[in-house]
């Protein structure tokens, strides 16, 4: 046997067609399929799953490596009567009280200064308070702690004089909610301000011209030109404002350590998922808090949302 | 208890109580209770096993202090150089959550992890390897207490004890003198509490009787309290659970020990509420702190941060109880397990032998890693272990940290021992402020651990006496 060199018949014009049809179809049909899979499939395998898995989980008392048992809604009923988890609740409402609204509204003060033109060394100025977010929060953290240290601290020298004592976080509880806002609000208002900044910047100057030819003073123009403009880009960092706030972690637990200060006084909800999974090994209990939590950050931010089209539909 | 519990701790016992006898006996040994070969191989010339010098083998060994094995490995090559393990360094929670992680996914794990002993009780059923058919015949060579305790699951040996934490008392010589005060007649907590309140009357309130840390102000002043009162209910026999995972927080010895911690505090005589790691070097510098009550492996503590003081610290057991009452606790100590996912669990056996279950693997570990020896009896009894140290005045800190050891009642960590420790914790304001009574904080505390691990709730003792 042995085929003959060039004796390979060749294709019909028809066949060649139908085949090129073939691989268009795929090419345009499947091929964007094949580009999303790998993201797809890393997905799957390393976020849905886990949810997926997690949610199951909180139906058992797994602690541990033992599999657990189902146990219905226990859990979640017990979630109900834990005093640890109300109290990591309201630290974290107290926190999302005094952070969320300086992150939004003081980053769009910032904004608004560093993007006038009179302000000599205004790039200076942004990227000092752009800084914070690129110094490491272990670092920042430990920053905080010299400086609020109530025996060697420069706060507490400073105090001194006055008969004032330091702040000292292993034993006053009410500094421990504030300290973390005041952390957090130093490490992100950076952030927030250049999103404002950015979205400052794409108001047109002309509005704001007419409005001035008009006669409106420059509040009048802050409150009814760029407020409304702005009001998209504040809603959207309220709302990653409190998604942080509800799932912080880094903040209070290198402050305060895995027992999140005096009498808990630092246990917020981030840190108190961490714990009852890894800490405390109760995965049954921890995934119940953690769907919990997830839950009320949605219904949280759908409210935030909802309120703000509110307001604008009322106003317009 | 299960049946193989009662009989493992029984057996546990029985070894321990015949290693105390027998070093109890003048000039008896503890290798006398082990077979020749075995007494051999532990303080003899290593003799290598031919069996593991043939082919390649990679291991891979995680703790969060390498240096010890580390050290001992160069020597191991010398036997096999075909045996390689990679060490690997990293915090000890990220070895603990990491080893969990990779024990529950079935790939991933170390060939030999160090885990510390209260975290056991975690990894008593997740994959770690029965290494009984090896331990056996080194098992009455090991301390009682907690220690070996803590390295055995329902009858099975699974893991090769490594330090523990006996707890001996520190005191500083000078301070004591100044005042024309002995702190060696000190014999029970009413003797040290007296002596607390004279010193502090003496020296105008300058000077604290009792200082408490976990070490750089770890946690604050609620765990340096949990640190204190933990150790104190120990010596009453008890910890935060009973041997079969009960919560007893609220029963008498914890109770009593919450109170004896509330008494230094309201006597005066007790300084733990150092706002940081500098403050805390601060106290123990300037001659204001009298004795402080530590595990063993804390003497690393003064030597590092206050080494001019060097000389001026004694050192003697813990006060008791009552009088002729225990005079040791344990804080702290970890094992090195081998897990199933090993590939060469007998090359990974072979070194932990030649590491740490030879006389002279513990003693160059020691000069390593300053290890503070306390839980190979065999290691005990040699001459090097039996000097005095410098730093404390030529104390005999070696015989006291094995004679706290000795003394250290046998408690097991549960499962939920972490979450027991930080209820606990968040608890303590109550109590400080006065706003609760112990009896009803504890009760509170252990009501809600019960809870959790579905246990009947119990109500509140009343009127515990502190001392009887």
């Amino acid at each position: 046997m042995g085929a003959q060199v060039g004796s390979v018949p060749s294709a019909t014009q028809p066949e060649l067609r139908t085949a090129r049809r073939q691989w268009t179809l795929f090419t345009v049909k499947r091929s964007p399929y094949l580009f999303i899979f790998p993201f797809y499939f890393i997905f799957i395998v390393f976020n849905l799953y886990p949810i997926l898995s997690s949610f199951l989980l909180s139906f058992t008392n797994q602690r541990g490596i033992r599999p657990g048992d189902f146990v219905g809604l226990d859990n979640y009923i017990f979630l109900l009567n834990d005093d640890s988890f109300w109290q990591a609740v309201g630290n974290t409402l107290k926190v999302w009280v005094l952070v969320v609204p300086a992150l939004a509204f003081g980053s769009l003060a910032l904004a608004i200064i560093v993007n006038q033109r009179w302000l000599a060394g205004r790039y200076t100025f942004r990227l000092m308070i752009f800084s914070p977010v690129v110094v490491s929060l272990v670092v920042a953290g430990t920053m905080f702690l010299v400086l609020l240290d109530p025996d060697y601290g420069p706060l507490a020298r400073l105090l001194a004089p006055f008969g004032i004592r330091g702040i000292n976080l292993t034993t006053d509880q009410w500094a421990s909610i504030p300290v973390i806002a005041l952390v957090t609000i130093w490490r992100w208002i950076g952030w927030n301000m250049v999103i404002m900044l950015a979205a400052l910047q794409t108001i047109p100057i002309e509005i704001s011209e007419a409005a001035l030819v008009d006669g409106a003073s420059s509040w009048q123009r802050f409150r009814y030109i760029t407020l409304p403009l702005m009001r998209p880009v504040i809603i959207f960092i309220m709302i990653l404002s409190t998604i942080g706030t509800f799932n912080q972690f880094d903040e209070p637990f290198i402050l305060f350590g895995r027992n999140a200060g005096p009498g808990q006084s630092a246990l917020m909800l981030g840190p108190f998922i961490y714990r009852t999974n890894f800490d405390f090994l109760n995965f049954g209990y921890g995934s119940a808090v953690a769907y919990v939590v997830t839950v009320v950050v949605f219904l949280a931010s759908v409210a935030q949302y909802w309120i703000s089209e509110r307001t604008r539909a009322d106003r317009d | 208890m299960e049946c193989r519990n009662v009989l493992a701790a029984a057996l546990m016992a029985a070894l321990s109580l015949g290693a105390i006898s027998v070093l109890a006996q003048d000039g008896g040994s503890v290798l006398d209770l082990v077979s020749p070969e075995v007494a051999a191989a532990v303080t003899g010339e290593y003799i290598p096993n031919p069996d593991l010098q043939q082919e390649q083998i990679d291991m891979t060994y995680w703790s969060w202090y390498g240096d010890t094995p580390r050290a001992l490995y160069e020597q191991f090559r010398e036997y096999y150089p075909n045996i390689n393990i990679t060490f690997e360094d990293m915090g000890p929670d990220d070895v603990r959550v990491r080893t969990l992680a990779a024990l529950q996914g079935g790939i991933g794990a170390p060939c030999m992890v160090m885990l510390g002993d209260k975290w056991f009780p975690q990894f008593a059923d997740a994959g770690l390897l029965d290494l009984s058919p090896w331990m056996e015949p080194y098992a009455p060579l090991f301390a009682p207490g907690k220690l070996f305790q803590n390295t055995t699951a329902d009858g099975r040996i699974l893991g090769v004890p490594w330090d523990g934490g006996p707890v001996i008392t520190f005191y500083r010589r000078s301070v004591f003198e100044e005042y024309g005060l002995d702190p060696t007649s000190i014999e029970t907590w009413e003797d040290f509490l007296a002596m607390g309140q004279q010193l502090s009357e003496l020296s105008n309130g300058e000077v604290s009787m009792l200082w408490s840390s976990t070490g750089f102000n770890i946690g604050g002043t609620q765990t340096n309290i949990a640190y204190d009162q933990n150790i104190l209910a120990q010596q009453l026999g008890s910890g935060y659970f009973d041997n079969d995972g009960n919560v007893v927080m609220d029963n008498e010895a914890n109770v009593r020990a919450l109170k004896l911690v509330l008494a230094f505090r309201e006597a005066g005589i007790t300084r733990n509420d150092p706002a940081s790691g500098a403050a805390e070097v601060a106290d123990l510098q300037d001659d204001t702190v009298a004795t402080f009550t530590m595990a063993g492996w804390w003497s690393y503590y003064p030597k590092a941060n206050v080494p001019d003081t060097a000389g001026d610290w004694g050192l003697m057991l813990m006060p008791a109880w009552e009088e002729g009452g225990r005079r040791g606790a344990n804080n702290g100590g970890s094992s090195i397990y081998i897990t199933e996912q090993c590939e060469h669990p007998e090359a990974a056996f072979e070194f932990l032998r030649f590491w740490l279950l030879r006389t002279q693997g513990r003693i160059d570990s020691f000069n390593v890693g300053s290890v503070v020896e306390t839980v190979f009896l065999p290691t005990v009894e040699n001459e090097f272990f039996q000097q005095g140290d410098p730093f404390f005045g030529g104390d005999p800190f070696f015989q006291l940290t094995q004679e706290s050891a000795a003394q250290a009642a046998s408690i097991r960590e549960s499962v939920a021992f972490s979450e027991a420790e930080a209820a606990f914790n968040a608890a303590l304001p109550g109590v400080l402020d006065g706003s609760v009574t112990p009896e009803v904080a504890l009760n509170n505390v252990a009501n809600e651990l019960r809870r959790r691990l579905g246990q009947p709730e119990q109500p509140p003792l009343e009127d515990v006496a502190l001392f009887e």
